[in-house]
């Protein structure tokens, strides 16, 4: 999961019914940037750090990791840091997992490397946990298919 | 093969001052020729020779795999009030040279269309003030700049390709000339009166049409009348002439001038500079080039009683952040998956929430929703 997931699951609170039914995994970088902001600006989420290590997988990622994704896709240089380092990390993995992304960027990249059937939307992610959070557009499984389309028929990049 | 890799590899090993075989030895290849065939896109580089180019080199990934940064290229000229520090200029740098590669970036994933000329002016450090201020009299017509040429030459400058951006630097920094391959660009700070930022276009165009000839101070202090030495005197007094010519023309400047003789020298000189959307001041040393002020008058001017600034600060408008054409371009590329929106967020230094208040600013739908 990267950043922007991570804020709409502690802003909708389905977080802890998230981490208990999965085995949630970010990146240290995804963490940083999830508990950074300006708690005084409107519309500020808070993401209390206990609530979200409490059963949460952070990976380290390491230069050899990012500089290999750069290799593969040069195009990685569309990404912040978080969302280039949980790429980098899951680029090196083999074992089975599903990514969730809310950005068009994020979608185009992964869908660049392949992971097409690995794309899951938090809305779909959240059905059998039995939580319903009143999620934002770019968190639905509409959103996502209307992407992956828009990819299919060249419209992104 | 990644070919910004190569080129920054490439750009990287020569500011370095090392030559190929001597990269190559500190890289632990064999031979000169793979590094050669890395440099020319002929062989691929693994990840762990990337990883000790850049131990190597004393960089990061970032520097050979961000084209939203320019690495290794680039030259600024910026226009401080009162010489801002070296730290604080080089953190703007940063800042402001992430801006103009990310427009130079998404235009070539847009298709946008650039110039493969460079504008420039025929005009060198041994140029008299009289040419530069030919030159900016002609540019007037060429440009149809009309009575009111600051109304019209942010317009002329962006047809010549060069990227206009109205931005919020620290306070000691008025402006910036930026030359940068395939994206030239001034920076001006919005918040300075309307008259300032005019002044400090037509200046910062001299610099960017006269670079090659006459490369500007990294660094130059906002004055009209320039106290520095030697070239960089020259430079920056002929920048000045051509800067006064293109706002105030002397066919326009002479009717206008003239309609008030009589009145009181400062509310002359004022209500004149608010019709040329100059500072009073611009318009007093102009006069005073051109012979227009007698010498009693001259000795008459308070200084402190020069107070518009263009137009009185409450009816000026301020700009909008970046520019209409910076945004713009930055709503497709958010649209089109170009860049992430948390990536875009970080290059402009806003947040999520700001970033979208600039789009409504320039009265675009923020393209996202997180």
């Amino acid at each position: 999961m990267d950043t922007n997931i991570i804020i709409e699951a502690f802003r909708t609170r389905c977080w802890k019914a998230l981490t208990s039914y999965y085995r949630v995994e970010t990146v240290e970088k995804c963490c940083e940037e999830a508990l950074t902001g300006d708690r005084l600006r409107p519309g500020y989420v808070e993401v209390e750090a206990k609530v979200l290590k409490e059963k949460l997988t952070i990976h380290r990622v390491e230069s050899m990791e990012q500089a290999a994704l750069a290799l593969t896709c040069p195009d990685v240089d569309a990404l912040d840091a978080g969302e280039r380092h949980l790429f980098a990390h899951a680029h090196g993995r083999s074992d089975a997992w599903i990514a969730t992304c809310a950005d068009r960027a994020a979608v185009r990249i992964a869908l660049t490397l392949g992971w097409k059937e690995r794309l899951c939307s938090l809305e779909v992610l959240s059905k059998p946990t039995g939580a319903k959070p009143m999620l934002k557009r770019h968190f639905t499984e509409d959103w996502l298919s209307q992407v992956r389309t828009d990819f299919m028929l060249g419209k992104l990049g | 093969m990644n070919e910004l890799i190569q080129q920054r590899l490439k750009a990287a090993r020569e500011e370095a001052g090392l030559t190929q075989a001597e990269l190559s030895a500190k890289l632990g290849f064999k031979d000169r020729q793979t590094l050669a065939a890395i440099e020319a896109g002929q062989r691929k580089i693994s990840a762990e020779e990337l990883l000790r180019a850049i131990k190597v080199l004393a960089l990061d990934l970032d520097y050979f795999t961000d084209s939203f940064r320019l690495a290794g290229e680039g030259r600024f000229s910026w226009r401080t009030q009162d010489g801002a520090p070296d730290k604080l200029l080089k953190e703007f740098e940063d800042k402001a040279g992430r801006w103009i590669a990310t427009w130079r970036r998404l235009g070539e994933l847009q298709g946008a269309k650039m110039s493969a000329l460079q504008p420039s002016l025929a005009l060198s450090e041994r140029s008299s003030f009289e040419q530069a201020q030919a030159a900016a009299e002609k540019l007037v017509e060429e440009w149809k700049l009309g009575d009111v040429p600051a109304d019209s030459l942010e317009n002329a400058i962006r047809k010549l390709g060069t990227l206009v951006l109205y931005v919020d630097p620290p306070q000691s920094i008025s402006g910036a000339a930026c030359q940068v391959p395939g994206a030239n660009a001034i920076l001006i700070n919005r918040k300075e009166a309307e008259g300032r930022r005019h002044f400090d276009l037509a200046h910062e165009l001299f610099h960017l049409l006269t670079w090659e000839q006459m490369p500007p101070e990294h660094a130059e202090r906002v004055e009209l009348q320039y106290q520095g030495k030697g070239k960089q005197k020259r430079i920056e007094q002929l920048a000045n002439n051509f800067a006064a010519v293109l706002l105030m023309p002397e066919r326009v400047l002479q009717k206008q001038w003239q309609t008030r003789e009589g009145q009181e020298i400062h509310k002359r000189l004022n209500a004149t500079a608010s019709d040329f959307l100059v500072t009073a001041t611009a318009l007093k040393w102009r006069l005073t080039n051109l012979g227009w002020l007698a010498k009693d008058d001259f000795a008459k001017i308070n200084d402190a009683k020069l107070t518009f600034n263009g137009r009185p600060r409450d009816q000026q408008p301020q700009p909008g952040l970046f520019s209409v054409e910076f945004v713009k371009r930055l709503h497709v590329g958010l649209a089109k998956g170009q860049l992430s929106v948390r990536r875009a967020a970080e290059i402009l230094d806003l947040t999520i929430e700001s970033m979208a208040d600039l789009f409504r600013e320039h009265k675009l739908a923020a393209p996202f929703d997180l």
